[in-house]
């Protein structure tokens, strides 16, 4: 089974997130055209 | 990205792994350019959870490339905190992806010398990391931040 990556939308979830989890932020800014 | 590197296996388990990954599409929200500071895509950046940034990088990477920024980068978060020994762990395995992209890999042996040497504080140990980069890569910029080092 193939991994893939789960995009979060929302910058203070994610940090918070980071926060329990201890881990860092992978910040992605991409233009989809 | 989206297409070639992100779906990677080595990427994507790497990424989950270590990081919350998030990520903005500059059409739906063009205030994220703003907000980081950016001015061309795709933009990647490790920050920790408090924003403080460690590595940016811009443009697309491809899988080997991307794998080598983003160990460098996770490396140089550990420097930056002062967690030396993590921080040789992380440049030590770092070699494995930066092997194939010699700028990096130059900067890779720049920085796991100067993380055995922060760990220590024994200068020689600074000197004989720096003169393997030197050795490998002579006429790297990373080579060139010696010089001062060993002018005589």
């Amino acid at each position: 089974m193939i991994e893939t990556v789960t995009w979060r939308t929302s910058l203070e979830e994610a940090r918070m997130e980071a926060r329990e989890t201890g881990k860092d932020l992978l910040v992605d800014l991409f233009n989809p055209g | 990205m989206r297409d070639n590197t992100y779906p990677d296996p080595r990427v994507s388990r790497l990424i989950n792994q270590s990081t919350v990954p998030v990520q903005f599409n500059i059409v739906e929200d063009p205030g994220a350019m703003l907000r980081y500071h950016s001015f061309w895509t795709p933009t990647m950046m490790l920050q920790d959870a408090d924003g403080v940034e460690y590595r940016r990088s811009y443009g697309a990477l491809s899988p080997e490339a991307f794998l080598a920024e983003f160990s460098l980068g996770k490396a140089l978060r550990y420097l930056h905190s002062g967690n030396f020994r993590k921080a040789i762990d992380l440049l030590e395995h770092a070699r494995n992806y930066t092997a194939v992209h010699p700028e990096r890999n130059a900067e890779n042996h720049y920085w796991l010398a100067v993380g055995k040497y922060r760990a220590t504080d024994d200068p020689a140990e600074l000197e004989h990391g720096w003169q393997e980069l030197r050795a490998k890569h002579p006429s790297s910029d990373w080579a060139r931040k010696t010089d001062f080092s060993f002018a005589d």
